[in-house]
């Protein structure tokens, strides 16, 4: 029971991510045509940045769990396939929890390396499901909405980039967030 | 290790439903993230950053834009009639209908809502203007309703996760275009600067590299390069109710030729430039019927249901703004499904439309806006000093976002069949380009005519902001997401001119 009130605090922890994510995202802007695009593209992916600090820090048995909870929390946040957005959770925590099993993310690389991937696998990931959607919809006559471009990969690189050095700033206090004590792994 | 195989294997999955996205797995997944999206008030914050300055006279600027949306209706209702041809036609009662959906997995049918269809038959023709678009292939409310479903079908539906298909509507009619590849209508070129009448069969499509043109078959002569192509059928040869839109439009002859490439010869090839943009340019058509009825459809302002005033919109908030992925632009409503939202239902602020819902669940609806990339909108253009004139059908408009500026960047691609040089030419006044106001058009699915996308300047082609025969539109003045919103709920509006309206056929005779 407790560990469900742990994973429910994992959620709120990660739906008030996501909300302060929307908040810098839609006050971002830039000049010119690409400006706003590009402004939304240097806010940190910030949801991504606590899954992968508690695949870091959390049991790796709940490795899945946190990535479906993860899921959840962002399908809210965004007008991707809710499952596209698990899957790109999923890998993202998958990939984190590979780079943990060779070494421990206490080093402030590894922090950018883990989170950069992370945000940079989900982004890559959500924009290759809207390319094969689109073109579906195209040929069939469906309705679709959002046209992503080959371009928009720029985008996904700025803000994995921009993720991977916020990255070590953040991590310590994002290592720290309340209520998930539960959670962490049993120490030797 | 085996949670971690778990992992991939739920990633695999997920993955392959997102790229082929499965119906009820759909349900399942927006019924099981229904409590997670309870959070979603958290994202309330980024609306801040949408709550422009509101005008001081809110009311009175709704007002003028409803009159204008009016005007524009009955401008509409107005150009299904011909000009040209004579009309109206004795024996022909014109029964009006509004494209409702435009099938687009068959390009070469629509869907027409008519005010009445009693006396609506298969065969009969279906003009826009002086154009003939096509015949009435269909009235599916008349063809025999089947549903058996199958064992998982039934099961599906007893946990809700599917449901039976729903009957037509009852003013629903299916045209099938002179498009299609299988249709065809008598034609003829009239004589003039001494060359004889020349009679063909004209159907189907011949596409070519930059342009698509009507199929020309059985010409009579081959010498004929030019003239207007008008429809010619001998009703007591073929019977046919074509022949009651003998005379009507087909387009411009037109002669070309293909260079040869490695598979085929260098050949000639004949056909009729069409007058109209068959793919996105329909918005009102007539449906020529026999009968000693009125003869012509002559709407009034009284008979204009306003764009609002029809049922089926709701009041909804948005509960968040923005989205995660940096090169989309959406939003989401706090209510969905549980209210009657559906995808691809018109969010507007007054009359000026916000996005439309790109996916809908339990509790919530996730918005497209405007200046999401990749947003298409069927569209008219109108004067902004002359709300009276005829509209500029542009059809398809694709949204590139919004710039710093706070302008969206509409991209225009005129089709075959566009009078864009003309009606340009006809309203501007020296400078090149008319300062239009943007408005919707018909064909969309919950998307109803008469909303306002904003205002912009329309160039004639050629100028700067063309590329490669695209061009680009600065739109201004577009709805605000952070303002008083509406969703449409209900089903399509029809304006249906009052019988008191119509004008009969011996006033004015053909």
């Amino acid at each position: 029971m407790k560990r469900f009130t742990s994973l429910g605090v994992f959620f709120l922890w990660v739906s008030i991510a996501g909300a302060l994510q929307l908040l810098l995202m839609s006050g971002a802007s830039g000049p010119g045509v690409e400006g706003p695009a590009l402004g939304r593209a240097c806010v940190p992916d910030l949801m991504t940045l606590v899954l992968v600090v508690a695949v870091g820090r959390l049991d790796r048995r709940d490795v899945v769990t946190l990535a479906l909870v993860t899921a959840a929390a962002r399908a809210a946040c965004t007008a991707a396939p809710p499952f596209a957005v698990l899957c790109g959770c999923l890998v993202a925590a998958l990939a984190a929890d590979t780079l943990r099993r060779f070494a421990d993310l206490d080093r402030a690389w590894l922090r950018s390396c883990a989170a950069g991937s992370g945000a940079l696998a989900i982004g890559t990931w959500l924009l290759v499901v809207d390319l094969v959607r689109g073109s579906q919809a195209r040929a069939t006559g469906g309705l679709s909405f959002g046209q992503a471009s080959d371009g928009d990969f720029a985008l996904v690189m700025l803000t994995a980039a921009v993720t991977a050095l916020v990255a070590p700033l953040v991590w310590p206090g994002l290592h720290r967030l309340p209520g998930l004590r539960r959670l962490e792994r049993k120490a030797f | 290790m085996r949670i971690r195989r778990l992992g991939w294997t739920i990633a695999a999955g997920a993955a392959l439903l997102s790229l082929r996205p499965v119906g009820p797995f759909e349900r399942v997944a927006d019924l099981a993230l229904a409590p997670a999206r309870m959070l979603g008030f958290l994202g309330a914050p980024s609306l801040w950053w949408a709550r422009g300055e509101e005008p001081e006279d809110t009311d009175g600027f709704l007002a003028v834009e409803r009159e204008l949306s009016a005007q524009l209706e009955l401008a509409i209702l107005r150009s299904a009639e011909p000009l040209e041809v004579p009309w109206p036609i004795r024996g022909v009662v014109p029964i009006p209908g509004e494209v409702d959906v435009s099938e687009k997995v068959n390009r070469d049918r629509i869907s027409l809502r008519v005010a009445d269809p009693g006396p609506i038959e298969r065969g009969q023709a279906v003009i826009a203007g002086d154009v003939f678009v096509g015949t009435v292939e269909k009235i599916p409310v008349r063809e025999p309703y089947r549903d058996r479903p199958g064992l998982l079908e039934r099961a599906l539906r007893r946990v809700g996760l599917s449901s039976p298909p729903v009957p037509p509507p009852r003013d629903l009619v299916i045209v099938r275009m002179i498009t299609d590849p299988l249709a065809r209508v008598g034609a003829r070129i009239e004589e003039a600067d001494g060359r004889s009448e020349c009679r063909m069969v004209v159907g189907g499509l011949e596409r070519l590299e930059d342009r698509v043109w009507l199929a020309v078959h059985n010409p009579e002569s081959q010498n004929r390069f030019t003239g207007r192509v008008v429809v010619h059928e001998a009703a007591a040869a073929v019977e046919s109710a074509d022949s009651m839109a003998s005379g009507f439009l087909l387009g411009d002859l037109r002669r070309t030729t293909i260079a040869a490439t490695e598979r085929t010869p260098r050949r000639q090839v004949m056909g009729v430039d069409p007058l109209l943009d068959f793919e996105a340019g329909l918005n009102q058509v007539l449906v020529l019927t026999p009968g000693w009825g009125p003869g012509s459809v002559d709407p009034r302002r009284s008979d204009i249901v306003g764009v609002l005033e029809s049922t089926g919109w709701r009041h909804v908030d948005m509960a968040s703004l923005g989205d995660l992925c940096p090169w989309r632009s959406t939003g989401r409503l706090d209510v969905g499904r549980n209210v009657g939202v559906r995808a691809g239902a018109a969010v507007v602020d007054g009359v000026r439309l916000v996005g439309r819902v790109s996916r809908s669940d339990q509790i919530g609806a996730t918005v497209a806006l405007l200046d999401d990339p990749g947003f298409r909108v069927t569209a008219l253009a109108q004067p902004a000093n002359d709300p009276g004139a005829t509209p500029l059908v542009l059809g398809e408009l694709v949204s590139a976002g919004c710039d710093g500026n706070d302008r969206v960047s509409l991209r225009w691609r005129p089709a075959s069949g566009s009078r864009h040089d003309e009606w340009i030419e006809r309203h501007s006044e020296g400078s090149g380009g008319v300062e239009v106001l943007l408005w919707t058009g018909s064909g969309m699915r919950r998307v109803p005519r008469g909303l306002l996308l904003g205002r912009t300047s329309l160039r004639a082609p050629g100028e700067p902001g063309e590329l490669g025969g695209e061009l680009v539109m600065a739109l201004e003045g577009f709805g605000d997401p952070g303002a008083e919103l509406q969703v449409r709920t209900g089903s399509s509006r029809l304006s249906r001119p009052a019988q008191g309206s119509v004008v009969h056929a011996a006033e004015g005779e053909r």
